[in-house]
């Protein structure tokens, strides 16, 4: 059974160059081609490849913000021009890249790594070790996609001031909007909590950066005064992270 | 001279325990050898036919000497030792005042030396020194005076001295300043990552566009001819340094194709010189931080405008009205742009010479030089 690749560059160029590579190569499907990071993110949710060639400079979401909201992940190959630094990390934790410009053998090498693990059960350690990888590179998530209507929109982190479920929906709720997150509470619980977001309750997080009060309610519970005038409840066995997320633990 | 200093310890702290018998052994040189000269020298105001004979009459000769060594002791103990710790004492205050305790130190020094060294020699038994009260007053005045004198000239010199030193660590350090911003310039310019990219898409063009291919490694070829060739130090002319930003640009815009808009000057170019490598790190900068990060893209703008004897150059790029980076973060240390700024200063000799301008969707930096 062929591989399915998918290729993610912003440079025509260099998909040209990855595409004719993977042609020669043999053994490989290319399902599709996206040019910067929201595309990408649309096209692995879309396509479900089994690889994906992911460039690390792009528009709209770089490689690691990419590879930091993916849930299931297919099989990742960061390629990069020059970035020492993740090329070291990538080396420390065996995590597949491949250099521009992309020489056939190494191309061909590290489509045999994704081969090899093909078919046994994704491993949850080495998907949480790349997103690792990505966060330390990238830093906390500064952006994420959100839905309008058809279109994947980018929402700035820090724009956001709470996520609430409706409806079995998950939204991001900013100042004078609200966008649809196709993601559970709990995936975004993990991608956010680097850049300060907190479980409030079953169906909630809120920005720590947005939180003004913090006031006790009724039996061990807590309610939180937000930064745009809402009061929202918090549960009795997250009220103690809160507090000491806000440092009067 | 440099001994001289050391008996008068203008220079340097106080005199080190370990140093004291070589120190008191200076002074008895010293005094022994000027004794006599001095004693001549005073002598020639009242007894002029005595002053010869302390050069003929070996008893003359001894006493003039003895005279000496325990002036020099004394002086040497008064002055010498206390300019050393006065040093310390002074550290901080201005140089005026420094310079006017030190000369009435100094004086009232050499005077009680004076004093003090006649009073021992005039009652040592046996002594061949005899000197009337009132001319001992003189002489012990115009010790004050020498003393006073002395401190001058030293303080002077010392003064000097550390002028030159100051300027010429002044002048060292704006050297490596500047050869270090043209080192760090000279490194930076063939960016590594678009050095790898350009490299990518011409394996990409080499099958698709050979002959695009030949033309980019060409233009790839005279980048690094032109930086390998600017040493930096040289200003280079404005239409040099602008082909420079036309070829890079050339290149930038097969890589980004439609999501780069670019516009350059055309026509004349005012015939000026400017820093080498100034303008390209700009255009990258804009690149980098205004067009990569845009989906689709902008536009970078040279522009060069004249202006009677001094013209400007702007670089504007689109960015991201939500991602406009601070002053701060533009100019960290070792950045290019840092740099840019920093060659710019030694060039202009202004302060600020590159100036960001703003808009809700546009940065600009700009510099002004004045034209040939």
């Amino acid at each position: 059974m062929k591989l399915r690749a998918l290729i993610v560059d912003d440079e025509d160029l260099a998909r040209s160059v990855l595409r004719r590579l993977l042609a020669d190569e043999g053994g490989v499907e290319i399902v599709g081609e996206a040019s910067n990071g929201v595309e990408a993110l649309e096209a692995i949710a879309e396509l479900r490849p089994d690889v994906v060639l992911l460039d690390i400079e792009m528009p709209g979401f770089d490689g690691f913000e990419v590879v930091q909201q993916l849930e299931n992940s297919p099989a990742i190959v960061f390629v990069t021009a020059y970035d020492e630094y993740a090329v070291r990390a990538f080396e420390a934790n065996a995590i597949d890249y491949l250099l521009k410009p992309v020489r056939p053998e190494r191309l061909e090498r590290a489509l045999g790594r994704v081969r090899e693990r093909r078919g046994s059960p994704p491993d949850a350690s080495r998907v949480r070790e790349i997103r690792e990888v990505a966060r330390e590179r990238g830093g906390p998530l500064q952006r994420i996609a959100a839905r309008r209507g058809k279109r994947i929109v980018i929402v700035p982190v820090r724009d956001i001031i709470r996520i609430e479920i409706e409806d079995k929906l998950v939204f991001a709720v900013k100042e004078n909007d609200r966008l649809l997150i196709e993601k559970t509470i709990t995936e975004l619980e993990t991608m956010l909590e680097p850049a300060g977001f907190l479980r409030i309750s079953r169906g909630e997080l809120v920005n720590l950066e947005t939180v003004k009060e913090l006031l006790p309610w009724f039996s061990g519970t807590w309610r939180v005064k937000l930064a745009n005038g809402e009061e929202r409840d918090v549960s009795r066995d997250r009220a103690k992270q809160l507090r000491e997320a806000m440092g009067i633990g | 001279m440099r001994w001289l200093l050391s008996i008068f310890r203008i220079r340097g702290g106080p005199v080190p325990l370990r140093e004291l018998p070589s120190f008191l052994a200076k002074l008895v040189v010293f005094g022994a050898v000027t004794g006599p000269f001095w004693a001549a020298f005073f002598m020639m105001f009242g007894y002029p036919e005595g002053a010869l004979q302390i050069f003929v009459n070996p008893v003359a000769l001894f006493w003039a000497s003895l005279t000496g060594v325990i002036f020099a002791l004394c002086f040497g103990t008064v002055c010498g030792l206390g300019n050393g710790y006065l040093r310390g004492l002074l550290k901080g205050y201005p140089p005026a005042i420094v310079g006017t305790i030190y000369i009435v130190y100094n004086a009232v020094g050499c005077s009680l030396a004076c004093m003090l060294s006649f009073a021992i020699v005039m009652h040592l038994p046996g002594t061949g020194v005899k000197i009337e009260i009132p001319f001992l007053w003189a002489i012990v005045a115009t010790d004050g005076i020498i003393g006073a004198i002395l401190a001058l000239i030293i303080g002077a010199f010392i003064k000097l001295k550390i002028q030159v030193e100051c300027t010429q660590k002044k002048l060292s350090e704006m050297a490596v300043t500047a050869s270090q911003a043209q080192a760090r310039a000279l490194q930076s310019q063939i960016n590594p990552h678009f050095f790898f990219n350009t490299l990518n898409t011409i394996s990409a063009l080499v099958e698709e566009d050979p002959a695009a291919a030949r033309e980019m490694v060409g233009r790839l070829s005279d980048l690094f001819r032109y930086t390998l060739g600017c040493t930096c130090s040289d200003a280079v002319t404005l239409g040099e340094e602008v082909q420079f930003v036309r070829d890079y640009l050339s290149i930038e815009s097969a890589r980004f194709r439609k999501r780069l808009r670019v516009e350059l000057p055309d026509g004349e170019l005012p015939d000026a010189r400017i820093p080498g490598l100034v303008l390209q790190p700009l255009v990258e900068n804009a690149i980098k931080h205004g067009i990569a990060p845009l989906i689709d893209g902008g536009s970078v703008r040279v522009r060069v405008e004249g202006a009677g004897d001094r013209f400007r150059v702007s670089v504007r790029n689109t960015a991201d009205e939500h991602a406009l980076p601070d002053g701060a973060a533009m100019f960290r240390p070792g950045h290019a742009l840092d740099n840019v700024r920093a060659r710019l200063r030694i060039f202009t000799g202004e302060e600020e010479p590159l100036l960001v301008r703003r808009g809700t969707d546009w940065v600009e930096f700009s510099f002004e030089a004045p034209a040939a």
